[in-house]
């Protein structure tokens, strides 16, 4: 195996922190990640694993690059932050397993986020049909979400951000800026939805009020959904999603803009979301694992986020819903991460962002690596 | 009967005097004027953005914006206002004319050349229509025009 491995010592860090240290040791899965994404874990633990500019690579458990294929999806546009984002198989069981990509479509002057479906067998995606753009079209290159999360009864809550320049339709409740919006695997809307019954209202719609959600679990056990999502300068969030509600953005938020201008008078405003934990400076959280693997007992539960502008790996020890700690994992690194996951092996799966990107483990330090 | 200019002097640190004079109103007008689009933008969400958070949002804007475009109004300023002394002297047409001209297109251009460089795709928010980008253009050009008043003796 092409590995390499680095054993940390993990530190306390802080006098607020309550978390014992935990050594682990970090290993190289696999290498030269073209501004890798996301990652999924198939039935029979390989990884697929994208790649902004329009690939998927399917990886074995050990890291040996076994497929990589360019998708040809509808209208695909890759550019700055557009391009190829979230894998999710919604349902791992399948020997085809059903495969759900969301990506960027349109060109440079009329794009938005669009999700397709596949199916993955004999190492290729077959049978790719878009099944939901996001409206409306909007110009440049950034703020797209694009990140997703199943829930128990399979439908699939997909994010999406304001498209930067748009960001007072994020309160506009017509159309997908800035929403999270809820789907059935097969793109149609689930009658249940909040506003799916409501004249004025997208009925997609699952939250509204969002600036760019790249972060989305559900716990099980505490039978929420946390979402996390990049303020501007200062002002990231971490939510707990509840349906209809709007969190905020632009109105309420604890940044500003990057120029130093205030975006908004108001950090709280009636009727809106407030987030139960923020970053001020932005770390500009990029993934978000929930924790119940079966290697690292003292972190059940708890929450991984990637950090790209912080450069760490953000863990929050939640109790009941609620951050009591935060650690900062991986800063040796150095490196932008964009992508956490836990394995079916207990370990956690990161991505570093960049050209040249890496898949990593992590694993407690007294097991040995890959 | 004859005007008496601001500045009699015609030195060159006079000069520079009123063009730093000016580049620091047409920053804070700028900075002004943007507080106004944005809080324009929430105000259409909101039912009512109390007078208190208004004015508070201004004056953050001016201790924290205005640095920003003073970055760019600065240039912006220097070379409109060399252009238009040169464009006055060819043709002889008013000075304020053309300095005030030069000032609106160099900030447009300079506005359109930063969302080009930058990552984000409008780094000023107020510049994300054509109608808030004339309005800090003619704070520029409320530049120029300070500055050709204070100057306005000058025959170099």
């Amino acid at each position: 195996m092409k590995s390499t491995i680095k054993t940390v010592s993990l530190l306390l860090l802080g006098a607020s922190l309550q978390v014992l240290a935990v050594p682990y040791q970090l290993t190289t899965v696999a290498e030269d990640l073209n501004y890798a994404w996301s990652l999924a874990f198939l039935p029979d633990n390989s990884m697929l694993v994208t790649e902004r500019t329009g690939n998927i690579k399917q990886f074995t458990a050990k890291g040996e690059l076994i497929a990589e294929v360019s998708p040809a999806l509808p209208e695909l546009y890759v550019a700055a932050q557009g391009g190829l984002l979230e894998v999710l198989l919604p349902d791992g069981a399948d020997k085809t397993p059903l495969v759900l990509l969301s990506y960027v479509c349109g060109d440079a002057s009329a794009n938005t986020l669009c999700l397709a479906s596949g199916r993955w067998q004999q190492q290729q995606l077959t049978d790719i049909r878009q099944i939901f753009k996001a409206k409306p079209y909007r110009q440049g290159a950034a703020h797209y979400g694009g990140r997703m999360v199943q829930l128990p009864d399979s439908s699939i809550l997909l994010t999406l951000g304001d498209g930067f320049d748009y960001r007072e339709q994020a309160q506009n409740p017509a159309n997908h800026l800035g929403k999270i919006v809820r789907l059935n695997p097969d793109g149609s809307i689930p009658a249940d939805n909040p506003f799916v019954l409501q004249a004025g209202y997208a009925p997609e719609i699952y939250s509204l009020g969002h600036r760019n959600v790249q972060g989305i679990v559900w716990d099980n056990t505490q039978q929420l959904i946390y979402s996390h999502e990049h303020g501007p300068r200062g002002g990231d969030e971490l939510n707990i999603i509840q349906p209809g509600n709007n969190y905020g953005w632009p109105v309420a938020t604890r940044g500003i803009d990057y120029t130093g201008a205030r975006i908004s008078p108001f950090r709280h405003y009636p009727g809106m979301v407030e987030p139960i934990w923020h970053w001020s400076p932005s770390i500009a959280p990029a993934g978000m694992t929930l924790y119940q693997g079966s290697l690292f007992s003292d972190w059940q539960g708890d929450l991984f986020i990637t950090a790209l502008a912080g450069k760490a790996l953000h863990h929050l020890n939640i109790e009941n819903g609620k951050v009591v700690s935060e650690q900062l994992l991986l800063t040796g690194l150095n490196s932008r991460l964009r992508d956490v996951r836990t394995g079916p092996d207990g370990a956690l799966y990161i991505l570093t962002d960049g050209a040249s990107g890496e898949l990593l483990r992590l694993t407690p330090a007294q097991q040995t690596g890959g | 009967m004859q005007k008496t200019p601001l500045l009699k002097s015609d030195s060159k640190l006079k000069r520079l005097l009123a063009y730093g004079i000016a580049v620091l109103l047409a920053a804070a007008l700028a900075s002004i004027v943007q507080s106004q689009f944005n809080l324009m933008a929430i105000a259409m969400l909101v039912e009512q953005v109390p007078l208190r958070d208004w004015l508070w949002t201004v004056w953050f804007d001016l201790r924290f914006f205005t640095p920003t475009i003073l970055v760019i109004m600065a240039p912006v300023l220097l070379l409109a206002l060399l252009a238009g002394r040169l464009l006055h002297a060819i043709t002889g047409i008013s000075r304020l004319g053309w300095a005030t001209g030069c000032s609106i297109a160099g900030l447009l251009l300079a506005l359109w050349a930063v969302n080009n460089v930058a990552p984000m795709p409008t780094l000023i928010a107020a510049s994300r229509t054509m109608a808030g980008s004339l309005a800090l253009a003619l704070c520029a050009a409320a530049g120029a025009a300070i500055y050709v008043r204070l100057t306005r003796s000058d025959k170099a």
